[in-house]
């Protein structure tokens, strides 16, 4: 019963996040890809000047780094409040 | 600051860019929210209308299993035949897509042709396409057969997929999420389960690490399987040929697509059908023939037709089978200025709208994608809390279109457990735990152990209650479903969708389209150019410039924010001491 407490508070906190903004009612185009056809012809008319696989590979390498960073400060922190252990934590 | 900005336009771009191919729970439900009755919500076969419906998504074949010859109504009866779709990993046909389905009271069992067993490389089974939405069968045993339940569950939010043995009569039952090992079995299918696999049905896999032998249930009790198509003794050696008619959207004439194939298949082997498929609108026909070898004649082995109402979708609603658009029945609450507010998928969002709509209909509307529709086929959202329910009334009207329960009918009772062995036991449930009831406090020679006392009430306090995390799962699959994040994910998806017609080797550059037909002078002017081309010279060599030196630039400037992002975990900023 204490499990099934928690697990309804759990709950009832997820739902309530994901309540909190009013629920998309997606277009059709907006999920088949339909609505962003002209976004992807222009992608293609500059594939020809610009070079997107580098972009995409400079942009996911940048924001990979700052992942781990992100990730790797969280870990410090948390082991930081570990007695005994300390560190500043930030 | 500099490399913040690099950071949030990274995050844009790769999510932007991240190729999300995965069909959300909604999808899911739109594959099977048609307009045919649902009969039940549970595993029955008028919940698959897009497999069990000759017509939409399917291709040609038939069987003369069960005497039901033109298996095109397995709607609602067990024992017939309906068609589907099966493909294989690439998107191609592979096969027949002939797909049995067992109504089995409240439950349907959908059995892949053998066929696609012979062949198949274990882990590289066929798809089985669902109205759009795809189903891939991984870890298949080449010469077993399989059986699978597609339950469409409570919020449409998944489905539920099951595989059985009948050899050691016992269920081959795990859980798991999108690409990992998922089955379970159709025991808890009718314990009031209300979701269910929703983030497994949209990843479109399902790894099934283990296969075992086959077997149907049927009636209360396993039984053998039988063949569809009988092989006679002196076998088939000749040509198979499939025949397909289609109706496309808006024609009433019927366009044929044929497919044959060579086959040399002895008494007992399975008899393989080429596919043939309609790329639009409808397969309003199907017929199997053959031609043994040296023979003109060609020898029909079955054929069927759609039901009327079937065939006249196309016409009654074109924009729905043309290829564009996935059509699903939508409720929607109209304000007094004549605004439409959308119920949610399944209804949640008017969890009284049933006793309004009795009250004053015009308060609500239903449509099946951009057509209107009678109120009563939104019945199946008649209680939202309970999830989508079974709303066919079993009768047609005048012009054979079935007839849809009333919006205030009542709220069937929750369905009894139908497995059970041979025996006639009940069968193991999906962990293999007792159905026993739990006991929170020592009994018999127990109460003399002070242990228990503590053991036991501690077990009761902290193990979850049965069907406590499914609910849970449920809950939070409803939640997700028409979230914002979801929405925002599908969005994403939609982009990269997109984002595959993109031809990489293009040269034209982006295309200039303009008239001045807006400003009122010059009406017949047209421009409409490539002025960026770069398929000659010079312009090529330049585009080649710009994208080397556009590409070193990036290069430069994402190592330096990588690395400024790395030496920042121990704080090293490279500019001297930090304040």
């Amino acid at each position: 019963m204490i499990t099934d407490w928690l697990l309804d508070v759990a709950v009832n906190i997820v739902t309530w996040f994901l309540g909190l903004i009013p629920p998309l009612d997606l277009d059709p185009s907006l999920t088949s890809g339909e609505a962003f056809q002209v976004l992807a012809d222009l992608v293609e008319g500059f594939g020809v000047w610009v070079s997107w696989p580098v972009l995409v590979v400079c942009v996911g390498a940048v924001a990979g780094t700052w992942v781990i960073g992100v990730g790797a400060k969280g870990i410090r922190a948390l082991i930081a409040h570990v007695p005994q252990v300390g560190g500043s934590g930030d | 600051m500099r490399a913040r900005g690099w950071i949030a336009a990274g995050v844009v771009a790769v999510f932007a860019l991240v190729p999300v191919g995965l069909a959300t729970p909604a999808q899911a439900a739109d594959a099977v929210r048609s307009l045919s009755c649902i009969s039940s919500v549970t595993c029955n076969p008028a919940n698959l209308p897009i497999v069990a419906e000759l017509g939409i998504g399917s291709a040609g074949g038939v069987t003369t299993a069960t005497g039901a010859t033109g298996a095109a109504t397995a709607t609602g009866l067990a024992g017939t035949v309906g068609f589907g779709t099966v493909v294989g990993a690439s998107g191609a046909a592979v096969g027949l897509g002939l797909l049995k389905v067992y109504g089995v009271e409240e439950g349907v069992f959908i059995e892949t042709d053998p066929e696609y067993d012979s062949g198949v490389v274990p882990g590289q089974g066929p798809t089985v396409v669902l109205g759009g939405q795809s189903l891939t069968f991984f870890g298949l045993l080449p010469g077993d057969h399989r059986f699978a339940c597609f339950k469409f569950v409570g919020a449409w939010s998944g489905i539920r997929i099951e595989y059985h043995t009948s050899a050691s009569s016992t269920l081959f039952a795990s859980a798991g999420t999108a690409g990992g090992t998922a089955a379970t079995n159709c025991a808890s299918a009718y314990g009031g389960v209300q979701a269910d696999w929703g983030s497994v049905f949209a990843g479109g896999s399902v790894t099934i690490t283990e296969v075992v032998r086959y077997g149907y249930y049927s009636g209360g009790v396993w039984q053998a399987r039988s063949d569809d198509f009988a092989v006679p003794q002196e076998g088939y050696h000749g040509t198979i040929r499939t025949t397909v008619g289609c109706r496309a959207p808006g024609s009433t004439q019927l366009s044929y697509v044929t497919a044959t194939a060579r086959v040399d298949v002895e008494q007992g082997e399975r008899l393989p059908v080429p596919p043939a498929r309609c790329d639009v609108g409808i397969a309003a026909s199907v017929k199997v023939e053959y031609q043994a070898d040296g023979t003109m004649e060609w020898i029909e082995l079955g054929a069927g037709d759609a039901r009327s109402y079937v065939e006249r979708w196309p016409v009654d609603y074109p924009d729905c089978f043309n290829g564009t658009l996935t059509c699903a029945l939508k409720l929607w609450r109209v304000s007094e200025g004549g605004m439409l507010a959308s119920c949610g998928e399944v209804g949640q969002y008017c969890p009284s709208w049933a006793a309004e709509a009795k009250l004053n209909p015009n308060a609500y509307r239903c449509t099946y994608g951009p057509y209107d529709v009678t109120l009563a086929h939104c019945s199946v959202y008649r209680d939202p809390s309970v999830g989508v329910l079974p709303n066919d009334s079993g009768e047609e009207d005048e012009d054979g279109e079935p007839v849809p329960l009333p919006i205030d009918a009542p709220v069937p009772d929750p369905l009894p457990n139908p497995m059970t062995n041979p025996d006639g036991t009940p069968a193991p449930s999906p962990g293999g735990e007792s159905s026993q009831p739990r006991e929170c406090f020592p009994t018999g020679w127990g109460v003399f152990n002070p242990v228990e006392w503590v053991l036991k009430p501690m077990r009761c306090a902290f193990e979850p209650s049965e069907g406590k995390l499914e609910e849970v799962k449920a809950k939070v699959q409803q939640a997700w479903a028409g979230s914002v994040i979801a929405g925002a994910i599908a969005i994403g998806g939609g982009i990269a969708v997109a984002m595959q017609s993109v031809d990489p080797e293009g040269c034209e550059g982006p295309l200039v389209a303009f008239t001045l037909s807006g400003l009122g002078i010059m009406p017949d002017f047209q421009y409409s150019a490539h002025p960026l081309s770069a398929c000659e010279e010079p312009a090529a060599t330049v585009a080649w410039w710009a994208r080397a030196v556009g590409s070193a630039v990036m290069l430069f400037f994402a190592a330096l924010a990588c690395v400024g992002n790395i030496t920042r975990i121990v704080n090293y900023s490279g500019k001297g001491p930090t304040s």
